[in-house]
């Protein structure tokens, strides 16, 4: 990832089995699904990065038939989240503040404490269902 | 509710399988209108006998036995015993006394050593009697096109039970024996390499070959969650102790060869239970007080569960010392 | 004979409302003057004729009207029904445990004859004559769970066993007190209990799991919920929140008595045989506040109920915004005389 190349030396220094530099999030998911596809018992699966990515990483891994209680975690860096809009279902990434608007429906989510690994992200509701319009003032809560 | 006595059963027939083994078939008693339920890969009844000690005293054991027949047959149930050296009497009990035509009463079947619905592969790893449970489960799996393997050893061809039906059934791609006496041994290691992820692994049989599984696996890196083992704990012997009933204010004697959950059936004080191996927990009860030093058998109980001295599961755990006061 | 059904709708015109002899059966749910979360289960058994408790799965006269309810419910949001790959032989298990139950329960609406594999199911409310293959998928057209739980009241939840825990990993949820199917599934017990508030710190969910973690076939348990709702909505899901939550704001003391119900949830748990499974039947029953007051004990006693919940349940169960409303409105049946314990009636 972009934000780590100046590790970038040091880690390729370590010889892994396999060290690959992803552009994005998207394309590193991609490649690990294909790596953990032909993976055998034995092979552990660590990740390190914000709640969002650990997430999806997560995902990749229990779709390769891996238990989620055996993957170890270590969250590093923002603690903004993934919200997964229980109305239209479009998932909103990076998000920092409660309320948030959905990036696909336009609807205005509180963001619950109530996650999902299945998806990889919190859940959002409409905050303004009962009177629309009656939304309370908007906080930083994710950084 | 959670008193688990269960259902009549008729013993329709008993086949010696090999050199120690027995096996018996239960069908529902005649003219009742009981049917016997379908059942899960692994479930087990407990059996209740009434036998007599060699003072000629009633006595009744309760074992527990996994159930081997086909899960989607609903005519019979079918069990094996193996004639233990040490029997506490069950064993000798059901190859010596039980016949064709003998009515037992059988529990609910429970399971507490299920197949992982959603792996992608099972390993089932046996010794000796430790067979049973897998022949449910590997029957439930290929009626739904799973994939396994069976890793069975024995000491002698005429030791182990099933394994040339089993070699039929399957083939010997999915079925590899292994007998001692041929100077054949299972390598744990070998076994757990390559193999895909998501495969779930299950050893059934003498607590050494369990620990030597469990160890194999972690050090090849297999998580804890994929690793399942089943061993039916005999309850051990030790000194007679007092159990003090707190609420009911009752003494009873627990003796050498009883379990405390024997005993307090023996006074006729209803106890809960399910499997009576130190596994499923039903068992759990408070402890008020002990004179003496509480003996943790079970497989239940979490290590500071133990220190904390509250709590004690009675089908397998004792007191060494005078008096256990139990919240009953 | 059997069951007279009734048409009626449960969202637009909300005809629905209950019969004198179906408000005499109703399942109220407080034994006391107050409400605290609790555990409270008891055996699953057949209870006294004629109540909800007769029969394990329990058909009433809007049978056939919810079960057009939920098919619109599944046309408008497929979502609502999944089930996770592994949960297959637990979708088999249900389908046979309710044709089991109901045709013996209800002769004269249901019938299923086995021969071998080979199974008959007739449902004559609905209009059902289906042959198939027990077993195999193709021969039905829908999934098992799917198949026969749009024939059943009430939404399911089916959980599978592993690890010490609990999974929710398949279920039918088209009448939920606002949960959702889509965002839960996969979770366990403990994450999919996480919103509820309270009853954590008082450790009322690891005693139910391992208490779940050995139900034994054979010996099913139940519990009642409740929570309110304005509308007989049926479908008072999250998904569609934005588009029923403007009814909270429609209570006034003049419209309590037909518009604001007590929603009562008869949930049962049962172990599946062949899939070591547990199902989760969740059945709703609603019932408006001027049919609740035609009993004067339950009058007398909701009034106490509502007016001293806690405020976080009362957040928690969304009813904070017409709560004072309706306790206004009860306050004209609740005359201060006392309430015998229990659920008999005064």
């Amino acid at each position: 990832m972009k934000g780590g190349s100046n590790h970038a030396a040091a880690l390729r220094a370590l010889n892994a089995a396999d060290y690959w530099e992803a552009p994005t999030i998207p394309t590193l998911l991609t490649r690990l699904g294909a790596a953990l596809s032909t993976a055998h018992m034995g092979l552990r699966l660590y990740v390190a990065g914000t709640e969002g990515f650990i997430g999806q990483v997560m995902k990749v891994g229990t779709d390769a038939g891996i238990s989620f209680l055996s993957i170890r975690t270590e969250h590093r860096g923002s603690l903004a989240r993934r919200v997964s809009c229980v109305h239209c279902k479009g998932i909103t990434e990076n998000v920092t503040t409660n309320p948030a608007t959905c990036s696909h429906c336009g609807l205005t989510l509180l963001v619950r404490d109530h996650y999902s690994r299945r998806i990889a992200a919190f859940q959002g509701v409409c905050i303004d269902a009962e009177v629309p319009g009656d939304v309370p003032p908007v906080e930083e809560a994710f950084r | 509710m959670s008193k688990n006595i269960g259902m009549q059963v008729v013993v329709t027939s008993v086949k010696q399988v090999a050199d120690t083994v027995k096996c018996f078939r239960f069908v529902p008693v005649d003219g009742s209108d009981m049917v016997l339920p379908r059942f899960s890969g692994g479930s087990h009844v407990v059996v209740t006998m009434k036998g007599k000690d060699a003072a000629g005293n009633t006595v009744t054991y309760r074992n527990p036995y996994s159930l081997m027949s086909s899960p989607d047959d609903s005519s019979c149930f079918e069990i094996s015993v193996l004639r233990t050296e040490n029997s506490r009497g069950g064993s000798h009990f059901m190859h010596d006394q039980v016949k064709e035509g003998d009515i037992l009463t059988i529990s609910n079947p429970v399971n507490l050593f299920p197949v992982s619905a959603g792996g992608r592969k099972h390993i089932f790893i046996a010794g000796g009697i430790g067979i049973t449970p897998f022949m449910a489960m590997m029957d439930a799996l290929a009626a739904r096109n799973g994939k396994f393997e069976l890793h069975y050893g024995f000491r002698s061809r005429s030791h182990g039970a099933y394994w040339r039906e089993l070699e039929e059934r399957y083939g010997h791609s999915r079925v590899r024996t292994y007998c001692q006496a041929e100077g054949q041994m299972i390598d744990f290691g070998e076994l757990l390499e390559h193999q895909p992820l998501g495969t779930h692994l299950y050893v059934c049989g003498p607590a050494p070959m369990i620990e030597a599984v469990k160890k194999s696996a972690r050090e090849a890196g297999w998580p804890d969650e994929n690793v399942h083992s089943e061993e039916f704990l005999a309850p051990p012997s030790g000194q007679p102790f007092i159990v003090k009933l707190k609420k009911s204010q009752r003494n009873i004697m627990v003796g050498e060869h009883q379990s405390i959950l024997e005993a307090l059936e023996a006074a006729n004080v209803d106890a809960n239970f399910l499997c009576r191996g130190g596994a499923c927990g039903q068992c759990e009860t408070a402890v008020c007080s002990a004179d003496g030093e509480i003996e943790h058998n079970d497989h239940y109980l979490s290590k500071d569960e133990r220190q904390s001295g509250k709590k004690i599961m009675i089908c397998v755990s004792r007191l060494n010392g005078r008096e256990l006061v139990l919240d009953l | 004979m059997g069951i007279q059904f009734k048409d009626e709708t449960f969202r637009d015109s909300f005809t629905f409302k209950n019969s004198p002899q179906t408000i005499k059966r109703f399942p109220f749910p407080f034994p006391e003057d107050k409400y605290m979360y609790s555990v409270n289960i008891e055996p699953h058994v057949p209870g006294a004729k004629g109540s909800v408790y007769e029969h394990l799965f329990d058909v009433d006269e809007h049978y056939v009207s919810e079960m057009r309810d939920r098919a619109l419910v599944l046309k408008e949001d497929p979502l609502r029904c999944q089930a996770l790959p592994h949960m297959m032989t637990a979708q088999w298990d249900l389908l046979e445990l309710i044709m089991e139950c109901k045709s013996k329960s209800y002769p004269e609406h249901f019938t299923l004859e086995k021969q071998g594999d080979k199974w008959h199911w007739i449902n004559r409310p609905l209009g059902i004559d289906d042959t198939f293959t027990f077993g195999d998928v193709s021969t039905l057209p829908y999934e098992p769970m799917e198949y026969i739980t749009r024939q059943t009241q009430g939404d399911f939840a089916i959980m599978d066993q592993r690890d010490n825990n609990l999974w929710m990993d398949a279920g039918m949820v088209t009448t939920q007190a606002d949960w959702s199917l889509d965002f839960d599934i996969g979770m366990n017990f403990m994450e999919w209990h996480g919103p509820v508030p309270l009853a954590h710190q008082m450790g009322v969910f690891e005693r139910a799991l391992k208490f779940l973690l050995n139900l034994q076939h054979g010996h099913p348990v139940r519990r009642l919920n409740w929570t309110m709702t304005i509308n007989p909505r049926l479908d008072t899901s999250p998904e569609n929140y934005h588009k029923w939550g403007k009814d909270r704001t429609e209570v006034t003391p003049d419209n309590v008595g037909d518009k604001v119900h007590l929603r009562v949830e008869l949930q049962s748990l049962w172990r599946l045989p062949r899939s070591n499974a547990i199902v989760f039947p969740i059945r709703c029953y609603l019932i408006k506040m001027s049919e609740l007051v035609t009993e004067p004990k339950w009058g007398r006693r909701f009034h106490r109920v509502l007016k001293d919940l806690p405020p976080e349940l009362a957040d928690y169960k969304g009813l904070t915004r017409y709560r004072d409303t309706v306790v206004e409105w009860l306050s004209k049946y609740d005359d201060g005389k006392p309430t015998s314990i229990g659920f008999g009636l005064d």
